[in-house]
């Protein structure tokens, strides 16, 4: 009996914790940036002024606009080009599917500003296809603003769209579309009145994922997006202009961000609550070997997808090996660029190493000891944990950042300018995924594997750590690899949060682009691109299941 | 007694999941808990595991209360209807579980892991993994990974529920035969009432938490006590009292099989399909039994036999089962016939309650 208190102590513990660290590390930073909100800034005066003049000013009022219009459009974007390669890649015979679908999820793991900046190297005002096309007298349209914020979210995030839409196609049982050929209908109706409504849910799942992405992004429309401002680069920007004053207007820019993440975030919670139509699946799709124009087509189709999407992390590892004098690229090839980047910046590289593994210790530990009791110990207080610690999924990493100032650049914590901030910025933000996947995975797992277990002798401890323990491992572990995954490419909260000497890869690859250094820009982000693609191969080499990037 | 369960109850927030369960199992007995889902069988054999804790009542293992012994020192083995195999470990590994839990020596676990893996047929399986092996030979694991630790009780949850029809047929037999040989005492459920005529000693048919009969399976199937034991096991011709007087060609013989004081309108008048025989019209007829008039509505052929759909008093559609071994025998659709059945083979329940009502000695 003493033995089984002793655990409940430990697990309320950790509830405890949990509780702790969402107060502490979200709510209390996201309640200084609502109370900065509050506070006029013309005024001093507390009430709604700075929300009355976010509304009634165009150029704020325009940055909320910018946001959805690119995040919609992002969106569409992504559907576009997700949903074809999905089906036909399920569906069709296509040569090389493992190569695009691995290609595609080291695409969606690339930071995107990375793409955004490799998209200006190629069609940018100096843009070497740009270039090119003015030599026989073609000028292209320019790149920045909208359309270019566009093309880079697209081509980023349909990874998410077509993995998505994959599974839904590929749990869709042969039998119900065999159904509707039985009942007389033509190929094109039964794709249109059968395939396609059960599949939706996947689409708009994926879709709204994507959205939520776009509008949290702060690199590639800071890059990209030249005088096209949306909330996250306005939040940015104000921000760093407020800095000696209170930041009132970006504290007022990053509640209204929150909230039309929160309602993105509803709407992804409306859509999932349908997501699956109950069917069995005894038989899976076949897939079916195309001949002649239409196999053409579709690989052609699939191939330049892929390919569109990969072009960028191409472009950055050509650019690293050109050689460059000053901010300009110049012909033939070398290191350069590499030895630039190993004397200049070998902090940043470390730092990046340092700080993302320190992070992903407590996401994996915490992360999972959370998972457990909101999975297993379902009391009404871990429910009321298990909600709160989605918050994170809605506060986009530049509110992130802006918060975390706001909260610790005074009594009574002070982190501000310490490595500690931007640690915890990538904890913060990777923990809910953390939670989500430990909890998934042991919900995966048969209560009555441990009960079995505990029925042949073992204690529940025992249990635990014999026949649970061993069968979560390859999801943690997978887990663990896409939360240092993101980490390392963290740009948008870590940005606000580091001072000189805590400076990361991202950051140091975002301020070369900005000061026009594309030469050890494109270097940094080769090692970057390189340690990704690695702990992603490592992952499918070593991993026992598939890579599970949502 | 080897097993005694006493008074036993349980509540699950808003379900009574069992109410005052009365068991009595024997060393070496095969016991089966048999009901449809949600009567309380799975949640009994869990309490009796301790994945459960009773609200109320008693269990006696070996003459030892059980009841605050936790589930890792109570000694019962457990098969589980999905196999709950550990995948991660080898077949050997699976059954070595056990052993090295009560921290066996190595060399004895290793005799022992063979022993049982050669009586469950899976000798040469010993380093594969779960996922390697077909439902069934999941189940044998399952099986022998129960035994090997030699329980003092041996528990089954639906083990062959997952498996297909052919194979439920062999392994029921297998189960039989290992627990013959060794002896162990065993509580097997399922809602399968072939399964448990076949594979018992003793029967318990429970509905809704309550425990409805114990008995023999010749017990259950012969003598129900009520009539949701005797249409649960079995099929069983159902018909009002007065409906049955209806249709009779003998109405005499009828009345006089009622139970004593009981009148037609306040009981159910139930026959097996299997105790029908055809009146051929031939010779004399049986004073030991009662006749019936219908019409055939459908002959359906079953390999053995024929199984026909009679219509009488109308609109009530009744079973018969009959032998039949050439083509031509089988009777028309539409024809009237009459048959008959043994009057010892008509079972009355009280029309309000289901409770039996039983005939009077003479008949």
């Amino acid at each position: 009996m003493k033995n089984w208190l002793r655990r409940d102590g430990f697990w309320n513990l950790i509830t405890l914790m949990g509780f702790v660290i969402i107060g502490l590390l979200v709510i209390y930073p996201l309640f200084n940036i609502l109370m900065q909100s509050f506070i006029s800034l013309e005024t001093d005066k507390i009430g709604l002024g700075n929300y009355v003049t976010f509304f009634t000013t165009p150029y704020y009022l325009k940055s909320l606009l910018n946001s959805l219009v690119v995040s919609l459009g992002g969106t569409l974007g992504a559907v576009i080009l997700g949903v074809p390669l999905a089906f036909f890649t399920t569906r069709y015979k296509i040569f090389g599917t493992p190569l695009l679908s691995s290609l595609a999820t080291l695409a969606l793991l690339t930071p995107p500003f990375l793409g955004a900046y490799s998209w200006i190297v190629m069609l940018g005002r100096n843009g070497f296809v740009t270039n090119a096309f003015a030599k026989i007298g073609v000028n292209l349209p320019t790149i920045y603003g909208a359309f270019g914020i566009i093309l880079v979210y697209a081509l980023q995030y349909y990874p998410f769209v077509f993995l998505l839409t994959s599974n839904g196609l590929q749990t869709i049982d042969r039998s119900l579309e065999e159904a509707a050929s039985n009942m007389g209908a033509t190929p094109f109706k039964r794709f249109y009145k059968v395939t396609m409504p059960l599949v939706t849910p996947s689409i708009t799942s994926g879709a709204l994922m994507v959205f939520m992405l776009s509008l949290a992004n702060f690199g590639t429309p800071q890059i990209i997006g030249g005088r096209y401002r949306v909330l996250p680069t306005m939040a940015y920007n104000m921000y760093t202009s407020e800095i000696s004053k209170r930041p009132a207007m970006a504290s007022t820019i990053s509640i209204i961000l929150v909230l039309v993440a929160a309602i993105g975030i509803f709407l992804q919670k409306f859509a999932a609550r349908r997501r699956k139509y109950s069917s069995v699946l005894l038989y899976r799709s076949q897939t079916v070997k195309l001949t002649g124009a239409s196999n053409f087509f579709a690989h052609f189709i699939s191939y330049l997808i892929v390919a569109l999407s990969t072009l960028p992390m191409g472009v950055v590892v050509v650019f690293a090996f050109k050689k460059t004098k000053g901010p300009v690229f110049v012909d033939g090839y070398g290191l350069d660029s590499f030895r630039q980047v190993s004397r200049e910046v070998p902090t940043a590289i470390a730092n990046s190493f340092i700080y993302s593994i320190v992070a992903l210790v407590f996401i994996v530990v915490i992360g999972t000891l959370l998972g457990f009791i909101v999975t297993r110990r379902q009391t009404v207080v871990n429910k009321i944990l298990d909600t709160l610690l989605m918050t994170p999924y809605i506060v986009p990493g530049t509110v992130m950042g802006i918060g975390l100032i706001i909260a610790f650049n005074k009594p009574p914590i002070i982190l501000y300018g310490t490595a500690l901030i931007v640690i915890i910025s990538y904890f913060i933000r990777r923990l809910p995924y953390s939670v989500r996947s430990a909890s998934s995975i042991l919900q995966q797992i048969d209560p009555d594997l441990e009960d079995a277990g505990i029925s042949l002798g073992a204690s529940p401890a025992r249990a635990f750590r014999k026949v649970a323990m061993p069968l979560m491992i390859p999801g943690i572990v997978s887990g663990a690899v896409m939360s240092w995954i993101t980490s390392i490419n963290e740009l948008s909260a870590s940005i606000l949060l580091y001072v000189g000497n805590t400076t990361t890869m991202p950051i140091r690859i975002y301020a070369w682009i900005l000061g026009g250094y594309f030469g050890p820009a494109a270097a940094l982000a080769t090692i970057l691109l390189v340690t990704t693609g690695v702990a992603l191969f490592l992952l499918n080499v070593f991993g026992r299941g598939k890579v599970d990037i949502v | 007694m080897y097993v005694e369960i006493e008074n036993l109850s349980k509540e699950f927030p808003g379900v009574k999941a069992l109410q005052d369960v009365n068991i009595t199992i024997e060393e070496g007995e095969f016991f089966t808990l048999l009901g449809p889902s949600g009567c309380g069988k799975t949640t009994l054999l869990r309490i009796i595991a301790g994945f459960y804790r009773q609200n109320d009542g008693h269990i006696k293992v070996a003459g030892e209360v059980i009841d605050n012994v936790p589930p890792h020192m109570r000694d019962i083995g457990m098969v589980f209807q999905n196999y709950a195999v550990f995948p991660h470990m080898t077949v050997e590994k699976n059954v070595a579980f056990g052993l090295e839990n009560r921290k066996v020596p190595k060399h004895e676990i290793n005799t022992r892991v063979a022993e049982v893996l050669d009586m469950v047929q899976m000798s040469g399986y010993e380093k594969r993994t779960p996922d390697k092996l077909s439902g069934g030979q999941q189940q044998r694991v399952g099986l022998a990974r129960a035994l090997v630790i030699a329980p003092r009780l041996l528990l089954m949850d639906e083990p062959l529920s997952n498996l297909d029809a052919k194979l439920r047929l062999n392994m029921r037999e297998e189960i039989l035969d290992i627990q013959r040989r060794l002896g162990t005492t065993a509580i097997y459920v399922t809602h399968d009432q072939e399964e448990a005529l076949v594979i018992s000693d003793r029967i318990a048919v429970m509905n809704l938490g309550v425990v409805q009969q114990v008995g023999t399976p010749w017990e259950i199937f012969r003598d129900p006590v009520n009539e949701f034991v005797s249409s649960f096991v079995g099929s069983m011709n159902k018909m009002g009292g007065e409906e049955a007087m209806r249709s009779s060609k003998s109405v005499k013989e009828l009345a006089s099989t009622f139970p004593p004081g009981v009148k037609p309108e306040e009981c159910t008048v139930c026959f097996r399909p299997t105790d029908t025989e055809i009146w051929t019209g031939s010779g004399v007829r049986r004073d030991d039994s009662v006749y019936f008039v219908g019409k055939v509505n459908k002959a359906l052929f079953i390999g053995t036999g024929v199984t026909y759909k009679i219509i009488v008093d109308d609109d009530l559609i009744l079973t018969l089962q009959s032998e039949i071994a050439d083509p031509e025998d089988i009777i028309d659709e539409g024809e009237t016939i009459e048959f008959f059945v043994e009057k010892k083979r008509i079972l009355f329940f009280d029309k309000t309650t289901g409770g039996r009502l039983r005939q009077s000695k003479g008949v």
